[in-house]
């Protein structure tokens, strides 16, 4: 089934009630946690770790988590959202800590949204770019930059997830844009942004 | 201040306003290609869901089957109504027997007499009968 079709499944339902669902033996709210949450754990991961099969790792135990956390689940104290991105967030800066100083670039199979060849060409060597840019950053800040600027989440969120004060995400935020933007100088024709 | 004036004066700003937007765009474009999980990725995922599921379950069941005896009393007393019911009985005897009231003395007196009652009211045939042997 194709990943946009399963998504329509329970769009009403909270995912703290799906949940409980699931904890109170419901078949079906497994599949619609998965499909609502999956592709937000994978793509933070990945944008963590740059690298597919260890991205799926951290997804599948993730999950597996949520899975097992789902009996002892108090209601209202967190967005499941919340705990996921933060249990990830750990889980890929542990990763990161473990293998530090050992590049590993692979390209992700992303979403087809039929663009022109050129145009797709020009798309992947700026995701590549950034990723590669990405890579150059210190774990915290670049947790912070992923979940604002690609997750898109606010600040307040972003601090609940990573246990810090707002003020302290403005900072890593701010200063890993810095960064980003010292790793990608001299890249702008190679990356098409001469003419913009 | 023409075009080529502007240019001139803060080359510095338009750089970093350049670098900026073409951030926002990177960021734009990883926004709209986010990798997607393959479907293996997500059949593990559903099996390992259904795994957890059933562990719950049965470890669920026997604690449904079997409530604790507290649980069985209070429910056999008729919840926490007989059980509130049941512990006022019981503070209400207590009181009375440590504190009676005058006029359930006389009315005890009245029906049970007001002297020592004896085995040998109810059993006169052993009167002389020696308990020591």
């Amino acid at each position: 089934m194709a990943l946009d079709a399963m998504s329509e499944v329970s769009p009403r339902i909270s995912d703290e009630a799906l949940l409980v669902l699931y904890a109170n033996g419901d078949p079906d709210a497994a599949r619609s946690l998965m499909v609502r949450l999956t592709p937000r754990v994978m793509a933070q991961a990945f944008r963590m770790l740059n690298d597919r099969a260890e991205a799926e790792d951290i997804t599948q135990e993730a999950m597996l988590r949520l899975w097992k956390i789902a009996p002892e689940w108090r209601q209202g104290e967190a967005m499941v959202t919340t705990w996921l991105y933060r249990v990830v967030g750990n889980m890929c800066v542990d990763r990161l800590r473990r293998r530090r100083g050992s590049p590993l670039d692979e390209a992700p199979e992303i979403a087809d949204e039929a663009p022109s060849v050129a145009d797709r060409m020009q798309s992947k060597t700026r995701i590549d770019a950034l990723q590669q840019a990405l890579g150059t950053l210190p774990e915290r800040q670049r947790q912070a930059v992923v979940l604002r600027h690609i997750e898109g989440l606010q600040n307040p969120e972003i601090a609940e997830i990573m246990e810090i004060s707002t003020e302290a995400v403005e900072s890593l935020t701010a200063r890993g844009k810095r960064a980003l933007k010292t790793a990608l100088s001299g890249r702008s024709e190679e990356l098409g942004f001469s003419d913009d | 201040m023409t075009d080529h004036e502007k240019s001139r004066v803060s080359p510095a700003l338009e750089a970093k306003d350049v670098a900026d937007a073409a951030l926002e765009q990177l960021f734009e474009a990883a926004q709209k290609n986010a990798p997607l999980p393959s479907g293996d990725l997500m059949a593990r995922i559903l099996a390992d869901a259904a795994a957890e599921q059933a562990k719950n379950q049965a470890q669920e069941a026997p604690r449904r089957a079997a409530p604790s005896p507290v649980l069985g009393l209070r429910a056999a007393l008729g919840g926490w109504a007989g059980l509130s019911g049941l512990a006022g009985a019981v503070a209400l005897g207590l009181m009375i027997g440590i504190f009676p009231p005058d006029g359930l003395t006389s009315y005890t007196d009245l029906v049970l007499g007001s002297g020592s009652t004896g085995l040998s009211d109810y059993l006169p045939g052993l009167e002389g009968v020696s308990i020591d042997g």
